[in-house]
């Protein structure tokens, strides 16, 4: 019997979460990378869905608020010696609910069970997103606010406005996770934790090249350092991921060529990782998901 | 600060840190969305609600009963701040040096903070420290944009034990982790105090405040605040400097702190003053080192209003360093002499 392994989507609102599991769909689909598919799932219409989006020449919309989905994909890979199977299972829900778990430091039964040795985690955050808050900074902080010795009180109102910075929810994410995984699985255990730059196209090409890592280097220091100094306790990898290799909604060019080109729609977008020490361009879209699945590169599925 | 304990199922409703329904309820007892449970006050780490007690193997990797994704199995740790039995478990884990930051209202004890919290937030802290972690994000975050203050009017008369996420500001701990380059085993956990300037006044004005800082046996280090602008105002100098002598003679005297004790002088907001010691401030050294303590100075400017000459975070790191670093001198040493003038006692206070 195939054993059930989940993925779990984490980011907040407008991340690329629900784009990304869309296009693993198609991926699969298609056969084509390390996840192939093992049957079709009994429950497509979520996925399928926003594959017709996709697929139509739009972006999906982000996950509505209230709306939680869950998708389980029946999958294999070719590992060194062997053919495993195994469902992937994919609980996709709106970023305000992990925004929410950081607010109120607390989350459901049904989040507490997805956490197992067979569990891997996706950590999103996408290029220029408007929802991306900018840690404060010394020049923020001089010109903006005076010095602290100076600032006026925070009324009340502003303080309701006041969005934490994005590295600041998703490290307090990253340790939340660890505190979660070592209650239910074991304090040694390292959990696969892929961190997923969303929109990777949308880089400049020259920072393209210096790989997504150091683009978090750039923008995110703090994570990055994070992830950098807890090696012990996480399993972490960095992928630069574009579902379809352009802009969709602001590129006209793109999107004509990505509509009545000769490349199938379904074979586009890219991964950039580091998984064996060098930085690459792949074009198996379905990497992150397998390498948090442990079932990258010939890695043996863990018994369950 | 509104207080409200409860949860609201509206999944953007923030009724419970600002005290507004999202559905305009006057009452939260009319509101089909509130309720008061999922508040329990937990320690970090510890944390299930039924969740360790459920039979299902946490193996099958079951996915998320999405429908009923509002009801809390785990609350994580508050964030804002740490009870001394929040620090308690991180201590247990493995060895953490606290530091004592002490001093008065507005002395600069919150900038302190704020500062260090900031390099550690934009890399700053590179090339020989890294990031590492905080169970007190949050916290660090509202204090640097001054949205975490003290309530006005009385406050907490001990430290607070646990800390939850309605709790307004509260005598307790900050947590900073570290990693530490080019040093055997690395990860520096600090555990900084966050008290009010108050506890320091109360201090010098009665002993019996002493039982407030009996943290001060298991601390690390003490970096005393001393604000340089009033040590260079001739009305305010005099005052300043009997203060600081009484609160240095009650910490020996009356708390019993050990004299071994690392402390470090950092005068802040010296950027105002052109990176200079202030004058008066060799009395106050030359007291302390009266009474047994062998401080350090370290000059400081945690946010510089001359970031042209002086960059701010200055002094912020080397305060922490000297504590980390700090040696205790053999009986047989004479304490480093203090001078009228010194430019920068961290650096004088290496013994041969």
């Amino acid at each position: 019997m195939a054993a059930s392994q989940s993925v779990l989507l984490i980011g907040g609102p407008d991340a690329g979460k629900t784009n990304f599991v869309t296009r693993i769909w198609l991926a699969i689909d298609e056969s084509k990378g390390s996840l192939r598919s093992d049957g079709l799932p009994d429950d497509l219409e979520y996925v399928q869905d926003g594959a017709e989006k996709l697929l139509g020449g739009d972006f999906v919309a982000r996950t509505s608020r209230e709306v939680h989905h869950h998708i389980e994909i029946p999958v294999q890979a070719s590992g060194r010696a062997q053919v495993r199977h195994a469902k992937l299972v994919v609980p996709d829900c709106s970023g305000e609910e992990w925004m929410k778990i950081y607010r109120l430091r607390e989350w459901s039964a049904g989040w507490e069970e997805a956490i197992s040795e067979l569990c891997g985690c996706l950590l999103f955050v996408r290029v220029d997103s408007d929802q991306n808050v900018a840690a404060l900074d010394w020049i923020t902080c001089e010109r903006l606010f005076g010095t602290p010795a100076i600032l006026p009180d925070i009324s009340g109102d502003e303080s309701e406005d006041f969005k934490p910075p994005t590295q600041v929810v998703l490290t307090d994410w990253l340790q939340c996770l660890r505190r979660a995984f070592t209650s239910r699985v074991g304090g040694s255990f390292r959990p696969r934790i892929g961190i997923v730059v969303a929109a990777w196209d949308s880089v400049p090409a020259e920072q393209q090249a210096a790989g997504p890592e150091a683009y978090l280097e750039s923008n995110y220091p703090m994570l990055m350092q994070f992830i950098r100094t807890n090696a012990k306790h996480f399993n972490f990898a960095v992928f630069g991921v574009s579902i379809v290799g352009g802009d969709l909604e602001n590129a006209p060019d793109f999107r004509r060529d990505y509509l009545n080109g000769e490349q199938d729609p379904a074979d586009r977008g890219y991964v950039w990782h580091s998984l064996d020490g060098r930085l690459v361009q792949a074009y198996d879209l379905t990497l992150p998901v397998a390498w948090a699945m442990a079932l990258e590169l010939g890695h043996q599925v863990p018994s369950g | 600060m509104v207080m409200i304990t409860g949860v609201c199922d509206k999944s953007d409703c923030t009724v419970t840190e600002t005290g507004k329904c999202l559905e305009l309820h006057g009452e939260l007892t009319d509101c089909p969305h509130f309720g008061t449970h999922g508040t329990r006050p937990l320690a970090p780490g510890s944390t299930e609600v039924g969740a360790e007690d459920d039979d299902e193997s946490p193996a099958t990797g079951r996915d998320p009963d999405v429908s009923t994704p509002h009801s809390p199995a785990r609350q994580f740790h508050a964030g804002i701040e740490l009870g001394t039995s929040d620090a308690a478990e991180i201590m247990r884990s493995r060895y953490t040096h606290v530091i004592a930051i002490l001093g008065p209202t507005n002395a600069g004890k919150t900038c302190l903070l704020s500062s260090l919290y900031l390099m550690a937030s934009r890399g700053d802290l590179h090339p020989r420290h890294s990031f590492a972690g905080s169970m007190s994000l949050q916290g660090f975050e509202d204090r640097a944009r001054r949205l975490r203050r003290w309530t006005k009017g009385v406050l907490p008369d001990k430290l607070s034990e646990h800390t939850i996420l309605s709790d307004p500001r509260s005598p307790a701990f900050m947590h900073l982790a570290l990693q530490a380059w080019g040093v055997q085993g690395g990860r520096i956990d600090l555990l900084l105090s966050d008290l009010p300037g108050e506890w320091s006044t109360n201090l010098i004005d009665r002993a019996d405040a002493a039982a407030r800082f009996a943290f001060l046996k298991r601390a690390d280090g003490i970096i005393f605040v001393i604000e340089s602008q009033r040590l260079r105002s001739n009305t305010e100098r005099h005052n300043e400097i009997q203060r600081a002598k009484l609160m240095l003679q009650r910490l020996a005297q009356t708390v019993s702190v050990n004299r071994d004790l690392p402390l470090v002088f950092l005068i802040s907001k010296c950027d105002v003053g052109g990176m200079e010691v202030p004058r008066g401030f060799d009395r106050i050294e030359s007291h302390a080192v009266s009474l047994g303590f062998k401080p350090v100075t370290i000059l400081a400017a945690a946010f510089s209003r001359e970031p042209a000459l002086v960059r701010s975070g200055t002094g912020v790191m080397e305060a922490v360093e000297a504590i980390l670093n700090y040696e205790i001198a053999p009986p047989d040493v004479t304490p480093p002499r203090h001078s009228a003038n010194p430019t920068r006692s961290f650096a004088r206070f290496q013994l041969a």
